[in-house]
């Protein structure tokens, strides 16, 4: 046995320590040799969803990068504090620092490489699977498996690159201070878990106000309370697992009737002493799965987004005529004519707008001049639409704002004419969307039609909708005259825009939108299984660097006298614990920024949102339901 | 010849009350021969064993082994020390699990960078001299606590070490492995002329040396020459151990 072989022989007959965080490693280097495998290939370089895919995507490999690092460091840095003994040992027979440092950095290399392979070979092999979902997410024709040498090339040197920084690093960890704590590490007993009451408080008031802020965000405050509340929920979930719950255990162990009662009282009593041997594990487990449960939802809510666009876009095309142009008419019947080569069924609402001049007014930004539009053709648009109107006939100088987007708010406001000095009082907004905001870019108002036939136009802009229910059939309709389906009004006092007209096109909004989300959702699934399969691997290193201590605490007390349902009992006890308290806390987190997250919506998300912790909370019995099994077969093979 | 030369030896637990674990011990070893030290629980055999084996620092006085001084060395050189001229044997064996039971005797050899025929040509003699050349293949949590603690003695002597330290070697044993272990140390003992150092609190295992040293409360108390007879001075230990006044379990081991 050479040195060389002695470290590799270390990590192959551990396997079972390793292999979790090996497989984590090697899933992140496969999710990451996947991305690059898009973004290396040359047929994606088509069209503008596929530029938007490969700019994501490409965030979407920092942030596995820089989470893949610390996630190795993590592992590496408990890898090594669990193994004192064994360097204890090996220091007795001689073993000098240099080769200890080369020891581990042999170890750490060995894994590290093996990972890559194992990464790229997965990806390799799942890779045209990968490429057909992601292309058809993204919208585009099924992309050919191209194994390109600048994937390959990214994913192996970014990796060698993290593997070899952290080897490098580690062996600075590995601190021996004296001989004799190293060998005596592990053998000396626990002390009894101390915990301040202050900091528990504090724990308790951290999250509970951060929970309250979040549930009351409204879209005005979300930026403001946006990182103070997330300061507070890490710092509140820290001392929660430090301080708090070990506090609360010891309530619960002076309640004697409970925690002498049967089982219980193994239960309880290795309770506090996990919980604050664990207490960083399960911060860390719970952030992470809170940042994926997060990621998973945020984008899943988008799901929303796309339910509210009808809300936005009342008409299937909208066409805004700037003033009197010979290519107006031109424009209209070639939207027209294409509109009949799909074959859509429709029908044309033509909507005057008269531009007035303002005089003076509440609102500091107004223009100079303002669009209004009769209320008789707001409430022909919204029928058109197929919206139930029951808004009232309004009458007098009362107005209401035009809503050009459902999210949109609006503060009162009065207007001044220059027109005979006409004051006009702006109170509310309608209720439905009248034009899309890509056409109207100002505020407008809608006005009394005795009102709006009484007042003197300074220039008049027509609105062309085209109504349909199949608003999906629309997509690439007038490809030349939009694009990506929308092209943005020039403001009346911004010369420098040439376009006369602003129009939208549903159909292919609806799509370019869609595949985004589609997209996006693609990715963040990706990103959010690597952290979830992280947040699994520490609960599984946790669970083997225990199981020595455990197996000697069962064959103790089964000598007493325990059958074997009641060890399955104590066991899955706590393996409940050890799996669920991270997974529950991380997702009372994340309904709290649910909670936030819906302020920016109208619709309720709640649906997407139970579907998605529903998912993950599945995912996360059928590792434990797994785990559970060979734990116990394992702890039983050297129990009698 | 003496191997291993203790002077004025002290050792001092600092904290907030300051305990004299050792004070003012003096002894040598001379090479070849192979002693026992005892005494009562706390006496502080365990820390003098870790301060010759420079496990732990002394607070004074010096340890001398082969004309050196370990703890004036540096980090380096104190592993090199270690690596070459001592051999380790403890209660709880300390074997690696993941090493089979010739990978762990090697160590001492891999680590110093040894060729491989010349650790097999070693791996041979030692195993069969110990008994254990059948179980070499095996991993090291499959095999019995008196085939493990032959390993490890196996270990502590395959690099041929000046001196080799025993701590409590039968501690962990039923009688019938504490006899085999002990017979092989003695053999060891006599056959190559290995010198050895031992801590037990058994009287059975004590009996196997030349010398016994007893310490108590950090002093040496007294110490004790086996004659021809080791029945005659396994009697002379057990009522040294009644006059130290130890407590009654003491006396014997505690068998598992």
């Amino acid at each position: 046995m050479t040195f060389r072989q002695f470290a590799f022989r270390n990590v192959i007959r551990n396997k079972r320590t390793y292999a979790a965080y090996f497989l984590s490693s090697a899933f992140s280097v496969m999710i990451f040799f996947v991305y690059a495998l898009f973004i290396f290939n040359p047929d994606i370089k088509k069209g503008v969803t596929a530029a938007a895919a490969i700019e994501l995507m490409t965030a979407a490999e920092v942030i596995m990068y820089v989470f893949s690092f610390l996630f190795v460091l993590y592992s590496v840095s408990t890898f090594l504090k669990s193994r004192k003994r064994e360097f204890g040992i090996l220091m007795m027979h001689g073993m000098t620092r240099s080769q200890l440092n080369t020891m581990v950095f042999l170890e750490n290399m060995l894994i590290g490489v093996a990972a890559i392979i194992t990464g790229i070979g997965a990806g390799i092999i799942t890779g045209k699977l990968f490429l057909m979902i992601g292309s058809r997410m993204i919208g585009i024709e099924s992309l050919p498996f191209y194994l390109s040498g600048k994937a390959l090339g990214w994913t192996v040197g970014a990796f060698l690159v993290l593997f070899l920084c952290i080897s490098i690093f580690t062996t600075f960890m590995v601190r021996v201070n004296k001989l004799i704590d190293l060998f005596h590490a592990g053998e000396k007993p626990k002390k009894e878990p101390k915990v301040s009451k202050v900091l528990s408080i504090l724990s308790a008031l951290l999250l509970i106000t951060g929970y309250y802020l979040a549930a009351t965000t409204t879209l005005q405050t979300m930026f403001m309370r946006i990182l103070p509340v997330i300061t507070m929920t890490i710092i509140g979930t820290y001392f929660f697992y430090t301080q708090l719950s070990v506090f609360l255990t010891k309530l619960l162990q002076k309640n004697r009737s409970l925690f002498w009662k049967k089982t219980n009282i193994i239960t309880f009593s290795s309770l506090a002493y996990r919980l604050k041997d664990n207490a960083r594990m399960f911060f860390m487990v719970t952030i992470v799965s809170t940042v994926a449960f997060c990621a998973v939802g945020t984008l899943a809510s988008m799901n929303v987004m796309n339910k509210e666009f009808q809300d936005n876009y009342p008409a299937a095309v909208s066409y805004i005529a700037k003033g009197e142009h010979p290519i107006h008419e031109k424009n209209i019947q070639q939207i027209e004519q294409e509109l009949k080569e799909k074959k859509v069924d429709y029908t044309v609402l033509k909507i005057p707008i008269k531009y007035v001049e303002i005089a003076d007014s509440s609102d500091e930004y107004a223009h100079a001049k303002m669009p209004v539009i009769a209320f008789s053709d707001y409430k022909m648009s919204s029928k058109m639409a197929g919206y139930s109107f029951n808004e009232e006939e309004m009458t007098g100088t009362k107005t209401l704002a035009i809503l050009t987007s459902s999210i949109e708010t609006f503060n009162s406001q009065t207007y001044t004419l220059k027109q005979e000095n006409i004051k006009l009082l702006q109170n509310k907004a309608t209720e439905h969307v009248v034009f899309p905001y890509q056409i109207l870019f100002s505020e407008g108002l809608v006005i009394s039609d005795e009102l709006y036939q009484k007042l003197s136009a300074v220039s008049m802009d027509t609105f062309t909708g085209f109504y349909t229910d199949e608003f999906e059939k629309t997509a690439g309709i007038a490809e030349h005259l939009v694009e990506n389906g929308a092209a943005f009004a020039p403001r009346d006092d911004e010369a420098i825009d040439a376009k006369e007209f602003a129009m939208t096109v549903s159909g292919t909004l609806y799509h370019v939108k869609m595949s985004m989300y589609q997209m996006s959702l693609f990715v963040a699934l990706l990103i959010g299984a690597v952290f979830f399969i992280a947040a699994g691997s520490f609960l599984y290193f946790r669970l083997y660097a225990d199981l020595e201590y455990d197996r000697r605490l069962y064959l103790t007390i089964k000598k007493v006298g325990l059958t074997d349902g009641e060890l399955n009992k104590i066991v899955t006890r706590q393996l409940v614990l050890l799996f669920f308290v991270p997974i529950v806390v991380a997702m009372i987190h994340s309904v709290f920024a649910y909670m936030a997250l819906q302020s920016l919506f109208t619709m309720s998300i709640a649906t997407e949102m139970i579907i998605v912790l529903a998912c993950f909370f599945i995912a996360q019995v059928i590792y434990f339901l797994f785990i559970r099994h060979h734990y116990l077969r394992n702890l039983k093979k050297t129990l009698i | 010849m003496s191997i291993l030369t203790v002077k004025q030896l002290a050792k001092i637990y600092e904290g907030k009350v300051a305990h004299k674990a050792l004070e003012n011990i003096n002894f040598s070893v001379e090479k070849g021969e192979f002693v026992g030290i005892m005494g009562p629980s706390g006496s502080g055999k365990t820390t003098l064993l870790n301060l010759i084996s420079t496990i732990d620092q002394p607070s004074s006085g010096e340890v001398l082994i082969n004309g050196k001084n370990p703890h004036k060395l540096n980090r380096k050189e104190t592993a090199l020390f270690r690596r070459h001229e001592l051999g380790f044997v403890f209660q709880h064996f300390n074997l690696l699990d993941t090493l089979t039971v010739e990978e762990n005797i090697v160590l001492p050899l891999t680590l110093d960078g040894v060729k491989v025929s010349e650790m097999d040509k070693r791996l041979q003699h030692v195993a069969q001299k110990l008994g254990i050349d059948s179980i070499l293949k095996k991993r090291a949590y499959e095999i019995s606590g008196g085939q493990m603690q032959r390993t490890s003695i196996a270990r502590a002597i395959i690099h041929q070490p000046s001196l080799i330290l025993a701590d409590e070697p039968t501690g962990n044993l039923d009688s019938k492995s504490a006899k085999d272990v002990m017979e092989t140390i003695s053999t060891i003992n006599k056959e190559d002329g290995a010198t050895a150092l031992m801590v037990t609190h058994d009287a059975v295992a004590a009996s196997y040396c030349h010398r016994v040293i007893f310490i108590k409360d950090g002093q040496l108390y007294n110490e004790i020459y086996r004659g021809d007879n080791r029945q005659a001075f396994f009697q002379k230990i057990i009522d040294m151990l009644a006059l130290l006044g130890g407590n009654s379990h003491d006396l014997s081991t505690v068998r598992l």
